[in-house]
């Protein structure tokens, strides 16, 4: 019985393939001062799905970073997130965990702009299969330098059923909140 | 005394005279206001004594940390299902450009990353000389 239970775990690993993940673009695109531009030498970064800092959603979007944000650590490592829009655009943005904290820091329930915060405007490339799909749909005009202002939708939250528990975004509760309550809250705004 | 309660009988002279007697020891005002204290007191200490050292119990929760969307209202939260990587992974994947520079193009690239396969060959030489070696 015990072999067979083994069997069963293996085969299951096999069936699913394995842990899976991403590696986003050269990080020389966005930040080109920054990162060397070679191919041998070019940085990405890796996003690994069972990595509790990383959260992905089911349009593209995504989110990575460090589970928790220690202010008193100097750690330099990157903030990375990417918001999908309908049109095959997407703003991949990154920041210092650092500037962050600071921004944090110094806000006091009210809006804080973060510095240092790098952001590019990307697109799907137009090719053979998808040009017709393309032109058929609205365009939304994105500046590479200025922050779109985003229509929220749909509001959705992820936590752990209980506060105490430590995080694991794969036992974690996801929750959204109603459509039309978000707009009319946007609305009032 | 007798002058003092003129219209009364010698009995209901007696009678009135137990109940001033038996009224003197029971101090109403007094004895109210005893009881009052036992009652208030307890309730009192529950509040000024720690909530672990009164007998009241409580379901306060001490949180370490900041909670996520604490300014958000705690109604109207549905649960859904969590997102799946291939309908995310499906999105991302695949080539993007600079919408400044469209020769700025690179691709997104899916990494799989096996866990545990390396071991499953090795895992099935020991199992079947297990299961062989039971069976003979």
């Amino acid at each position: 019985m015990y072999i067979i239970i083994l069997y069963y775990f293996n085969f299951d690993i096999i069936y699913k393939g394995a842990v899976q993940g991403i590696r986003e673009l050269p990080l020389s695109l966005i930040s080109p001062e920054e990162y060397t531009t070679t191919k041998e030498e070019e940085q990405r970064m890796y996003h690994n799905r069972a990595d509790g800092g990383f959260v992905y959603f089911d349009d593209g979007s995504y989110t990575s970073g460090a589970e928790k944000l220690d202010i008193t650590s100097s750690n330099d490592s990157l903030l990375m997130t990417s918001l999908s829009f309908s049109n095959r655009h997407r703003i991949w943005m990154t920041v210092n965990n650092h500037d962050v904290l600071q921004a944090l820091d110094n806000c006091n329930n009210e809006e804080q702009q973060i510095l240092n915060l790098k952001m590019l405007a990307l697109k799907r490339p137009f090719s053979a299969s998808i040009v017709e799909e393309y032109t058929n749909t609205a365009t939304i005009k994105l500046s590479a330098t200025q922050i779109p202002i985003v229509n929220w939708k749909q509001m959705q939250r992820v936590r752990m059923p209980n506060p105490t528990q430590a995080w694991s975004l794969a036992r974690a509760k996801w929750e959204k909140q109603d459509e039309r309550k978000v707009s009319m809250k946007k609305m009032k705004q | 005394m007798v002058s003092s309660y003129p219209c009364l009988m010698p009995s209901q002279l007696a009678f009135r005279r137990t109940i001033i007697h038996y009224q003197t020891p029971y101090n109403l005002p007094l004895f109210a206001m005893i009881l009052l204290l036992l009652l208030l007191v307890p309730t009192a200490l529950a509040f000024v004594l720690p909530y672990n050292r009164c007998r009241i119990p409580t379901t306060k929760i001490k949180h370490d940390s900041p909670l996520f969307f604490s300014s958000t209202t705690n109604d109207n939260w549905k649960s859904c299902t969590q997102p799946r990587f291939d309908e995310f992974a499906n999105c991302i994947v695949g080539p993007w450009s600079n919408v400044k520079d469209l020769k700025q193009q690179d691709e997104v690239e899916e990494v799989m990353r096996s866990c545990g396969g390396k071991y499953f060959l090795s895992f099935i030489c020991i199992s079947s000389y297990y299961i062989i070696s039971t069976l003979i």
